[in-house]
């Protein structure tokens, strides 16, 4: 664990449309901040097809792309986020193995 | 190529890297490398595409860690088109790091086709209902009565074949059987029916909807059936396939294997054959255990434990060759993959013998150890003791001497400290070490890696290591960059869902013949359904069984010339679309990646079918149909019912919208149209106006929906144009009550009757006629319904009366409703029962007609009225004839009556001229009467034409009667009774006193003729007041104050068919000569000549009564000075001039006049007349001329005479008037006039009347 205990953790997750990908992503981020960052994020949706400009400011590639903008550096995770383990290495709350 | 030199910066190509650039660069997906920070390590150029719009140069961007489990389906935002992309994700070393592999798959293309088929089929479904699903229309026997492409293509049968068929016989026996228990069961029911089944593992769903007629019985059957066998999912694409290792080892001077967990071996390398004597084949079916001589057997479990846990192990130890003898080796291994070890074996048998002779020559060694190109150092207590200078030049020093001293663990990698740490402890126990590869760490930082092995010495008593090392690094890089190599290429050739196979031109003859499959993946074997042992190995044309290699032109070509080729193909050997993209890994070979594509091929088959049924759906439609923009109303489509409805032209329409063409008539229906799409998303059968190009308003029923064209929502709307229903219905409505008003106003009997003749519909007309409600009617026969008289006869009426067979009303509807025969205007008589105020007796004209009424043959029957008519025509036929008669007998009279004179002349003459008893003065007697009896008949002719020349004067009726009683009673004889009741105060009337004689005797001799034997005859007088109400009954009569004379019988009377005929002239019932049938005839005549009018009441046996009504006179009452005598003739005397054309006239004339003493000129023409007056020169005192002559009137002759003798009177003669003297026959009073044939003493007593008087006032 690198994460501090007073660390606010700030978390955008950019989708386009609310898709079957796009909910999973939603479930999967939300259940994962719950164990392991409870009290202490903000989780925002963007929504590229509500708000297509939005997206140039994370250079986002490809979506549902998860963006922990808080602590710094930036990270991004890619994906549906179902691969737990790949999203908390991804946003460093855990070492690799 | 810009990616692949982005990785050659960071690698050198090692052995497989073309394979790897072949395909990554040929491949459709897009592979992308990401390290563990979301940076792109790598990029194919499909992945390139698919980003190119949001970044140049992938590699080095920060594109994020890949988190997903399953294939994942994600999106590319940019340029405004989302791009879908199905990723899947797999750990991989690249470089010695950890990275991910990523395959992107570009299914923007399938998501699109399939939501541009969802809107294509809802779209249609809306227009054709439901033409995706196999739909067709039976009647409840089975035939087919339409169907659609898809039942058509299901049934597999042309679909116009299809129609008029027995549906069961286009079906296997036991589905027919089915359908036909469902189709039973709807029409029973009524109900529709949902059923499924499966045939042929397809799952149809079946609905059955019944069409009612009218009856509501179910006359047809619309049956729906759709295909709902989900599409399978294709299996789980990616399959662990077994990493098929390839190593260098097959070059490699140590033993090489490959062992499981089990210590089996799965791979050998041809050194490990060299040193256990055992081949390949047999070492893969042995375990390492086998191998193991039962002295070693203990530490070879120790080295496996250590293996498993730690992931390295190095031992030495005693095995057993094939032949039997004993070995020795060295074992190092590592794990290098989950259940696989990488093992070395070094076969030491050789320098454990010669290791005492070492020792022993280690000085003689020394200094070619010295030399050795091997690094070798001595290490005690962990300090390097001795190093030759290639250990120096491995470890980076200058000098060997640098080593010495140092602590070993120094030189050595971190990660090796461990391994080296228990080498030493082995050595310090004495044992040797095996081979085992190091990391060395050189004071520049740089690793290297030895193959390096230790044994344990004594040196001194103090155990002591001698190492010997290998610079192993180029190989060990080498064989690193290899297994990265062959990982990323199993990583991708394993886990593509494209299918892949590596193939070899086969030549024969220079010629290339076939190919030979290399290698194939599992995808490969999945798509072509070809396991992989079959396939590898194998030659095209044998794999997929057909004569010659397919596609091997195009691969030929690229195995030829390299250049990379892609295509779509349908690949006929398994029935599928295929997307190949070919490229040459090496000259002679290609390698080839394909997928399915038959499911988009299949999708857009389906969309090019789907949307060819709306467009011809949408042309060919005869309702008019428009799509029209949402956002704006524009018209973007019309199809031709529109324009033809509508009567516009395309170029009219298209762009603009239906306020700027004023299409709505009520724009709040417009409005309601546009309400309705708000609200539902669509509007049913709104009616509607329409005003077309011509300004001509259309009616309409509307249906539009919502729908999706080219991504804008636009309106699409179907008008059925009901305008010609509707002037149908407008005009039957009109001709309805057109016929309506005419059955309700018309002035006839309307009814419509049955076989028996019974009044099943009758009109108003009809109710007023029979005096009885229309209700009381409906049921009743014809003829009771209306009162006929006969109907007392039989209350059943019609039919069932004695008189009935000769009615000619029954017997025309009788016709018309036997044969069908239609008749019109029959005269028919009618009698109808007796009612107050109404003539029983009627003529009607009757029209029968069939018709189909109720459902039964029925006879419309009208009727009008025409007894009045008749009445009428019978009157005008009467004065016709009358007037012909009067023009007859005035043509007539002129010279009869000039005859008789001469008749009666002469006769007068002759008897004067002999003695009284002369026996000829009888007969000349009888001449003279028989002459007067003639003069009689003409006056009465002349009389009843009214022609006779009259001159009436105001008289008191009574007066006149009682004159001429005595006259009368002579008459009638002395058998009958003369009564005579004259009225009190009686009115005035103006009458000539002759006609009413003629009027009297006339009547009386009538009523004697009536009267056989004794009687009584009654003549009475009234005054009369005759009202409208009387002349409505009585159309002849004229109402105001008149005077009646009636004349009276009881004699025999009169039936109603004489009474009809009783004025005729001619008429008569008295045998022939004994009566000229003009007696009657001239009352009338008088009667009408003087404004009166007559009634006749007479009933057989009841006698006759004769009413004649003459108007009161209202005007002055001039005197009467009449001076009848019967005294000798006067005379007298003055100068007569007579003009008469007629010779026998004019003499006997002449004579009388002269014989009276009055000298007499005679001229016989006009013209003679005025020259003798001229040459004459005394006075002329009386002119006495014939009316009608030659050349010149009388009237026009005394014109003419009298300004030369003014005091000349006149006196007219003629057998006829014309209206040269008087008007209408009435002579004006002074006018003096003397008819023919006249009397002697008619002439004398005139010409001394005329000389006695005053000239005649106002003349001239």
């Amino acid at each position: 664990m690198t994460k501090s205990p007073s660390e606010q953790w700030e978390l955008r997750l950019y989708v386009a449309g609310m898709t079957t990908t796009a909910k999973r992503a939603v479930a999967n981020i939300k259940s994962i901040c719950e164990a392991h960052l409870a009290g202490q994020y903000t989780l925002d949706v963007v929504d590229l097809v509500e708000h297509p400009a939005l997206a140039e400011g994370d250079q986002i590639l490809a979506v549902p792309t998860l963006v922990r903008q808080l602590p710094l550096p930036l990270r991004k995770i890619i994906g549906d986020l179902s691969h737990t383990e790949k999203v908390l290495v991804g946003l460093d709350l855990r070492g690799p193995q | 190529m810009k990616n692949s030199t982005a990785r050659r910066d960071h690698n050198e190509p090692g052995p497989g890297d073309d394979r790897f650039e072949a395909v990554a660069n040929a491949s459709v997906d897009g592979l992308l490398v990401v390290d563990g920070a979301g940076i792109v390590l790598f990029a194919n150029p499909a992945a390139i595409a698919m980003f190119s719009a949001l970044a140049e140069n992938l590699v080095g961007f920060h594109f994020g860690t890949l988190a997903v489990n399953e294939p994942a389906e994600i999106q590319l935002p940019g340029n405004g088109e989302m791009r879908h992309v199905e990723l899947r994700a797999s750990a991989l070393c690249w470089n010695g790091r950890e990275a991910t592999l990523a395959i992107l798959r570009d299914i923007t293309s399938r998501r699109q086709m399939e939501e541009a088929l969802r809107k294509s089929d809802q779209t249609t479904r809306a227009l054709l209902d439901a033409t995706a699903d196999a739909a067709f229309l039976i009647d409840p026997s089975g035939t087919v009565l339409a169907v659609n492409e898809e039942t058509a293509r299901r049934v597999g049968q042309e679909k116009q074949a299809m129609l008029g068929r027995d549906i069961y016989s286009l079906l296997p026996p036991e589905v027919a059987a089915r359908r036909r228990d469902w189709v039973e069961q709807v029409v029973r029911s009524g109900e529709p029916l949902v059923q499924e089944d499966e045939r042929a593992g397809t799952v149809i769903h079946n609905s059955l909807f019944p069409v009612f007629g009218e009856g509501g019985h179910v006359t047809a059957l619309a049956v729906y059936g759709r295909d709902i066998t989900e599409q399978r999912r294709a299996e789980k694409e990616l399959r662990e396939s077994e990493a098929r290792f390839r190593s260098y080892v097959e070059h490699s001077p140590y033993g090489v294997f490959v062992a499981d967990g089990q210590g089996r071996y799965v791979d050998v390398n041809p050194a490990a054959e060299r040193i256990t004597g055992y081949s390949a084949k047999q070492l893969t079916a042995m375990r390492i255990a086998d191998l193991v001589a039962p002295e070693s057997r203990e530490p070879a479990a120790a080295h496996f434990r250590l293996l498993t846990e730690t992931g390295e192990a190095a031992t030495e130890a005693a095995y057993v060759r094939a032949d039997g003898s004993i070995g020795h080796w060295t074992v190092a291994a590592s794990r290098i993959g989950p259940d696989r070890y990488l093992g070395f074996v070094e076969d030491i048998t050789e320098r454990k013998r010669a290791g005492q002779a070492l020792r022993e020559s280690e000085e003689r060694f020394r200094m070619l150890i010295e030399a050795s190109p091997m690094s070798v150092m001595m290490l005690r207590e962990g300090k390097y003791t001795y190093a030759n200078p290639a250990a120096a030049r491995l470890m980076g020093y200058d000098i060997p001497e640098q080593l010495v001293g140092m602590n070993a663990l120094d030189t050595i990698a971190p990660e090796h400290h461990e391994l080296v740490r228990s080498r030493m402890n082995r050595v310090a126990a004495g044992e040797g070490n095996p081979v085992v590869k190091l990391k060395l760490m050189r004071p520049d930082g740089r690793a290297v890696w030895s193959l390096s092995t230790s044994v344990a010495v004594r040196i001194g008593g103090v155990p002591t290591a001698i190492v010997v090392g290998q610079d192993i690094s180029p190989v060990m890089e080498a064989e690193q960059k290899l297994r990265e190599s062959e990982a990323l290429f199993h990583s991708f050739f394993t886990n593509l869902c494209a299918g892949s196979c590596l193939d070899e031109i086969v030549y024969e003859n220079g010629r290339a013949v076939d190919y030979r499959i290399l290698d194939v993946n599992p995808a490969y074997e999945k798509i072509m359904g070809i396991a992989r042992e079959k396939a590898v190995g194998a030659l095209g044309s044998q794999v997929y069984g057909l004569t010659e290699a397919p596609f091997l032109d195009r691969l030929q070509r690229v195995a030829e010339t390299g250049e990379p080729q892609r295509f779509e193909a349908f690949f006929e050997p398994i029935g599928k679309h295929l997307d190949f993209t070919v490229s040459r890994p090496s000259p002679g070979m290609f390698s080839t990646v394909f997928f399915d594509i038959t499911e988009r091929k299949q999708a857009e088959e389906r969309l090019a079918v789907s949307e060819e049924k709306f467009r011809l759906a949408f042309m060919t439609s005869p309702d008019s149909i428009n799509i029209n923009r949402l956002s704006d109303g524009l018209y973007l489509e019309i199809n031709e019912g529109f324009l033809h409805i509508m009567g516009y032209k395309r170029e009219d329409v298209i762009g603009h919208t239906s306020t700027e063409l004023n299409i709505w008539k009520n724009p709040e229906d417009r409005q309601k149209l546009l309400d309705g799409l708000r609200a539902d998303g669509y509007v049913e059968n709104l009616a509607a106006q329409f005003c077309g190009a011509d300004g001509a308003i259309r009616e309409g029923l509307m249906s539009a929906c919502v729908m999706e064209l080219k991504g804008e929502p636009c309106i699409l709307s179907i008008t059925r144009d009901i305008t010609a229903r509707k002037q149908a219905e407008t005009a039957k409505a009109e001709q309805q009550a057109l016929l309506e008003a005419i059955y309700r106003n018309a002035p006839l009997i309307m009814m419509v009757v049955d076989a028996e003749r019974k009044v099943q519909q009758i009109n108003g007309f009809a109710s007023q006629f029979a005096d009885r409600s229309r209700e009381e009617m409906l049921g009743l026969r014809g003829g009771e319904a209306l009162r006929c008289l006969h109907a007392l006869d039989d209350p059943r009426g019609c039919g069932f009366g004695t008189f009935c067979e000769q009615c000619a009303i029954r017997n025309t509807v009788l016709d018309t409703l036997e044969n069908g025969t239609t008749h019109r205007q029959v005269e028919a008589d009618y009698y109808a029962q007796p009612a107050a105020g109404r003539t029983s007796a009627l003529k009607l004209l009757l029209s029968c007609t069939p018709l189909t009424f109720k459902g039964r043959r029925m006879a419309l029957v009208t009727m009008l009225d025409v007894t009045e008519r008749m009445i009428l025509e019978t009157e005008l036929r009467q004065a016709q004839k009358m007037e012909s008669v009067g023009r007859l007998a005035g043509g007539v009279a002129h010279d009869f009556n000039n005859m008789l004179m001469g008749i009666m002349g002469y006769t007068d003459m002759c008897r004067e001229e002999i003695a009284p008893d002369h026996p000829i003065r009888e007969w000349l007697d009888e001449i003279k009467h028989e002459a007067e009896r003639s003069a009689d008949l003409t006056r009465q002719l002349l009389a009843f034409a009214r022609k006779q020349t009259i001159a009436p004067r105001v008289l008191d009726l009574n007066d006149e009667v009682a004159g001429m009683l005595k006259m009368l009673r002579r008459l009638i004889g002395e058998d009958i009774d003369l009564s005579w009741a004259p009225g009190a105060g009686l009115w005035p009337v103006k009458l000539d006193s002759g006609q009413v004689g003629q009027i009297l005797a006339n009547l009386c001799v009538n009523a004697r003729d009536a009267i056989s034997g004794v009687g009584k005859v009654v003549i009475e007088t009234r005054n009369v007041e005759i009202d409208a109400a009387y002349c409505a009954e009585h159309p002849e009569a004229v109402s105001g104050s008149h005077v009646m004379l009636a004349i009276s019988d009881d004699g025999c009377g009169m039936d109603q068919k004489t009474l009809a005929q009783v004025f005729d002239p001619f008429f008569t019932t008295k045998g022939l000569g004994e009566g000229t049938g003009l007696g009657l005839a001239t009352v009338y005549g008088i009667v009408k000549q003087n404004a009166g009018f007559v009634n006749v009441h007479s009933e057989p046996g009841q006698g006759a009564t004769f009413q004649i009504y003459l108007p009161r006179f209202g005007g002055e009452h001039s005197g009467r000075g009449e001076a009848q005598t019967t005294e000798a003739l006067p005379g007298g005397s003055g100068t007569v001039m007579l003009v008469e054309d007629e010779r026998s006239v004019r003499v006997t004339t002449a004579r009388f006049i002269e014989q009276l003493g009055y000298t007499v000129l005679t001229a016989e023409t006009p013209a003679a007349a005025l020259r003798l007056a001229a040459e004459h020169e005394g006075v002329i005192d009386l002119l006495i001329t014939d009316v009608v002559m030659p050349g010149m009137n009388g009237r026009d002759l005394a014109a003419k005479l009298a300004p030369d003798h003014p005091h000349m009177k006149m006196l007219f003669m003629s057998g006829y008037t014309a209206d040269a003297i008087a008007h209408r026959g009435i002579l004006d009073e002074g006018v003096h006039f003397l008819s023919k044939p006249f009397t002697r003493d008619d002439i004398a007593h005139k010409v001394h009347e005329i000389l006695k008087s005053t000239p005649p006032p106002g003349r001239e």
